[in-house]
C-alpha cells in the first residue's frame, strides 16, 4: 500500500474546508434537530391521540426508512414541486429531519424516566403544565439526555458522510475530488476516515467530560 | 393518475431491488452475527492483550468512521493491498465488519451483564472456559441482547442502501435510475422505496419493543 504524504500536503486545503464544513452543517444540523426533537417528544407524551398519532407517524417512518432515501426525496423531490434549496440548506434539512426523530427518542425516554410521583408532588402543588416542565422535569431531563445527544452528535458527523452525493464539500466528497483527481484512492480516503476518527474522538472526550462534570453535579 | 401510472410501471423493477436487499442483507447478517460473537467473547475486557488491544481498535475505528467511508476504503483502497473485490462482495464484506462491530459490543455488555457467580459456580464445577461460555454464559446472555440486536438488524438493513453507492443494484439504487434515467417522479418513487424499507424495520421494531418488555419482566425475576 503507499500513502503519498507529499499528495495529502497538496491538498490539504481541501480537507481542511472538508473538515469545517463537515463540522458547521452536523452542529446546525443538530440545533434544528433538538428543537424538532424536542418539540415531538413532547407530543409523543400527549395525551391528545391525533398529536401523539402524527408524532408517533413522523418518528417511527424516520427510524424505519434509511437516510438515503430520505435524502434522495428531499434532493430530487423537492425540486420537482418547486422548491429549490442550496446544498448545505438540503442537507440540513434532510439531516434535521432524520436527526429530529432519534432525538425525539432520546428525550421520551428520558422524560419517561423521571418518577411520576415528581408530577404528581408539581401537579398537587398546584403547578400548571408549563411551569411543571421548565421547573421540574426539563431540569432532570437534561441531565439525564445529554450524553445520549452527545453520542447523536456524533452520528451526525458521520450521517454528514452521505451528502457528498449532493455534492456539499463535506470530508467524503474531499476524498472523492482527491482520488479522482490525483488517482490517489488511498491519500483520499484513509486521510478522511483519520479525520471522522479525530471528530468522534473528540466528541467522544466531550462527551466523557460532560458526563463527569454531570455526575460530579448530582 | 399519473402517480398509478408510474407506482405500475416502477413497482416490479423496485421489487426486483428489493430481492437483491433481501440477499445482501441476509448473507451480511449472518456473517455480522458471526463477527459479532467471536468480537463480543474476546472483547475488549479479555485478560489477553493482544485480543484487548485488537478488539479495542477494530471497534474505535468500526464506530469512529462513517459507514460509507468504510465501504470506499474497502472497494478502492485494499485492491492497493492486493485485494480486489467487486461490488456485491465488498458490499456483503463491508456490511459484514461495520455491524460485527456493533454486535460484538452488544454480546459484550450481554456477556458482560450475567452476574459473576454464574461464571464461578461454572468454574467451580471444573468447567472449560469453552463449556462455561457454551452452557452458561451465552445462552442467558443472547436471550438479554435480543432488543438491542434487533435493532442493530435495523440498521444493517438501512446501511443496505449505502452499498448501492457502489454501483450494487438494490432497493435504493434501482429507485435511483427510475427518477434519472427513466425520469420518473421522485416522490412517487423515493415514496415506494421508503415504503419498502418501511414494511421490513418496523415489524422489526414492533418485535423488539414487544421481546424488551417480556424479556426484561423475565431478567428482573432471577
Amino acid at each position: 500500500m503507499t500513502y503519498n504524504l507529499l499528495i495529502v500536503k497538496q491538498y490539504l486545503p481541501i480537507f481542511k474546508e472538508a473538515f469545517f464544513n463537515t463540522l458547521q452543517i452536523s452542529v446546525v444540523s443538530l440545533v434544528f434537530a433538538l428543537i424538532i426533537g424536542v418539540m415531538v417528544a413532547l407530543c409523543r407524551i400527549s395525551k391528545n391521540k391525533f398529536i401523539h398519532g402524527i408524532a408517533s407517524i413522523y418518528v417511527n417512518a424516520i427510524r424505519s426508512t434509511p437516510l438515503l432515501a430520505q435524502l434522495y426525496i428531499v434532493y430530487f423531490g423537492l425540486p420537482y414541486l418547486g422548491i429549490r434549496f442550496s446544498t448545505f440548506s438540503t442537507g440540513v434539512i434532510a439531516l434535521s429531519l432524520n436527526g429530529g426523530a432519534y432525538v425525539a427518542e432520546i428525550v421520551r425516554a428520558g422524560i419517561q424516566a423521571i418518577p411520576k410521583e415528581q408530577t404528581e408532588a408539581a401537579l398537587s402543588l398546584g403547578m400548571n403544565y408549563y411551569t411543571l416542565m421548565r421547573k421540574i422535569i426539563f431540569p432532570q431531563v437534561l441531565v439525564i439526555v445529554i450524553p445520549p445527544l452527545v453520542g447523536q452528535l456524533a452520528d451526525l458527523v458521520k450521517a454528514t458522510c452521505l451528502l457528498s452525493i449532493i455534492a456539499y464539500t463535506e470530508l467524503t466528497r474531499a476524498a472523492e475530488l482527491v482520488a479522482a483527481t490525483s488517482f490517489a484512492p488511498n491519500e483520499g480516503y484513509i486521510t478522511s476516515a483519520i479525520l471522522y476518527l479525530f471528530l468522534c474522538y473528540i466528541i467522544m472526550g466531550f462527551s466523557n467530560y460532560l458526563e463527569k462534570k454531570l455526575s460530579r453535579e448530582k | 393518475m399519473n402517480f398509478i401510472e408510474v407506482s405500475k410501471n416502477s413497482i416490479p423493477f423496485l421489487i426486483k431491488g428489493l430481492r437483491l436487499t433481501a440477499y445482501i442483507g441476509s448473507i451480511s447478517l449472518l456473517l455480522a452475527l458471526l463477527i459479532g460473537l467471536i468480537g463480543g467473547i474476546f472483547n475488549k475486557n479479555s485478560k489477553v492483550f493482544i485480543i484487548r488491544t485488537i478488539s479495542k481498535i477494530y471497534v474505535t475505528v468500526v464506530r469512529g468512521t462513517p459507514f460509507l467511508i468504510q465501504l470506499y476504503i474497502v472497494f478502492f483502497v485494499l485492491p492497493s493491498f492486493g485485494i480486489t473485490l467487486n461490488p456485491l462482495q465488498a458490499g456483503i464484506l463491508t456490511l459484514a465488519f461495520h455491524n460485527g462491530a456493533y454486535i460484538a459490543e452488544i454480546i459484550r455488555s450481554g456477556i458482560e451483564a450475567i452476574p459473576k457467580e454464574q461464571s464461578d459456580a461454572a468454574i467451580s464445577l471444573g468447567m472449560t472456559p469453552f463449556l462455561k461460555m457454551k452452557l452458561i454464559i451465552l445462552p442467558q446472555a443472547l436471550r438479554v441482547v435480543i432488543p438491542p440486536l434487533a435493532g442493530q438488524i435495523m440498521i444493517l438493513i438501512k446501511d443496505t442502501s449505502i452499498t448501492s453507492l457502489i454501483g450494487i443494484f438494490e432497493l435504493t439504487k434501482v429507485g435511483r435510475e427510475l427518477t434519472v434515467a427513466s425520469r420518473f417522479n421522485p416522490i412517487v418513487v423515493y415514496t415506494w422505496v421508503s415504503f419498502f424499507y418501511f414494511v421490513i424495520c418496523y415489524p422489526l421494531y414492533v418485535l423488539s419493543v414487544k421481546l424488551e418488555k417480556k424479556l426484561r419482566l423475565h431478567f428482573s425475576s432471577l
